[in-house]
């Protein structure tokens, strides 16, 4: 039987399209989970005064997936002291649909300025990781301060008084001094 | 002059008793606790703005990064700053002028005057905030940049007042024993 170049190109196709779809059909087979994790709202902080910020983790189960999933949180970037999370709960995942946790990351006053980024594994009972690679979503931290107040203006009397008594102090010893000589 | 005069020898510091204030003075002060509680019921906020506009220009002019975030709030390097009415040097203007204030002149001489001292210190507090934001920005705390600072201003303004005082803080003048020679303490 002759082949014609249609039936080569049709054989082709088909190979090449059962290539590029196995490793989809194997992932597809296997059940399994995807973590997502939403933005941080607020996606920046105010430091001392925002304090904190709540991302969402979201579990999509994959074929049937159904088991309990662990997170660790972890936060990389800027400087110590770094801002800390909070210890996101396990979600059961008992059916299809997607299962929600969420996580708060908190800043002090302490925290230095600048954009974190914060990433959640999961681990499901068997200790298997997300089909899916880690994510991480950025949060940044800044400050703002109140320019000669805020609490502060106490110090700044403090300086002055303190300044003033040494000054005030000086003065009355030096025109004793003077009188008594 | 080797009068000795009539006042028991003093050791320091627990033996000096310090003076009585003159009740000028007194006056003086409660005006200047008057002028500073009104001017903080005003919110500034012209002021407010040509202060942190000024700063803003100056940092920026000075190679830092610079943007305004707000009518109060700028922000330097990535840091936000807002600009409250006491960054102003408003309220130490006011509290000035009972001080500065010359009973003997006109008033059409202590107002140009004042005026002036009040320009002045605008532009000595444009100063201290720059420096402020300097070291600031050197890695020296906020606390230390921007309060400990400000205590420092205050003070240099204290001696200005104190320079151009028409007034005297105490009335204590220690009597000779030859009973004309006096030693004023103020």
């Amino acid at each position: 039987m002759k082949r014609t170049p249609t039936f080569s190109l049709l054989a082709f196709l088909c190979v090449g399209a059962g290539l590029a779809f196995f490793p989809f059909m194997s992932f597809a087979q296997t059940p399994g989970y995807i973590l997502m994790l939403a933005p941080p709202a607020p996606p920046s902080i105010t430091a001392p005064s925002g304090g904190a910020a709540l991302l969402t983790i979201m579990i999509i189960p994959v074929n049937g997936f159904k088991g309990t999933v662990s997170f660790t949180c972890a936060i990389t970037g800027g400087g110590p002291p770094l801002p800390t999370c909070s210890n996101p709960p396990s979600v059961n995942v008992t059916g299809t649909g997607t299962f929600n946790s969420t996580v708060s990351v908190t800043t002090t006053s302490a925290t230095p300025t600048a954009t974190y980024m914060i990433t959640v594994t999961g681990k499901d009972a068997g200790g298997n990781a997300p089909l899916n690679p880690p994510t991480a979503m950025p949060l940044s931290v800044s400050h703002q301060y109140s320019v000669g107040n805020d609490g502060g203006g106490a110090i700044a009397l403090l300086t002055l008084a303190v300044l003033l008594a040494l000054w005030g102090m000086a003065r009355v010893w030096r025109s004793r001094r003077a009188a008594l000589q | 002059m080797n009068a000795q005069p009539v006042v028991r020898r003093a050791t320091w510091p627990a033996a000096i008793r310090l003076p009585l204030l003159r009740r000028e003075f007194l006056y003086r002060a409660g005006l200047v606790a008057i002028f500073v509680t009104l001017t903080h019921q005003f919110r500034w906020e012209w002021l407010r703005f040509l202060t942190s506009e000024a700063i803003l220009r100056i940092s920026l002019w000075l190679g830092m990064e610079t943007a305004r975030v707000s009518f109060d709030t700028i922000s330097i390097q990535g840091q936000l700053f807002q600009f409250v009415i006491a960054c102003t040097f408003v309220d130490v203007s006011m509290g000035s002028i009972p001080l500065l204030w010359d009973l003997k002149k006109p008033l059409l001489r202590n107002v140009p005057w004042l005026l002036m001292i009040v320009t002045v210190l605008f532009g000595f507090n444009l100063l201290r905030l720059e420096i402020g934001h300097l070291l600031y920005a050197h890695g020296l705390p906020w606390t230390v940049a921007d309060q400990v600072l400000g205590g420092f201003a205050y003070f240099a303004v204290w001696l200005f007042i104190w320079s151009q005082r028409t007034w005297e803080l105490t009335p204590l003048t220690v009597t000779s024993a030859l009973g004309n020679n006096s030693v004023s303490a103020a």
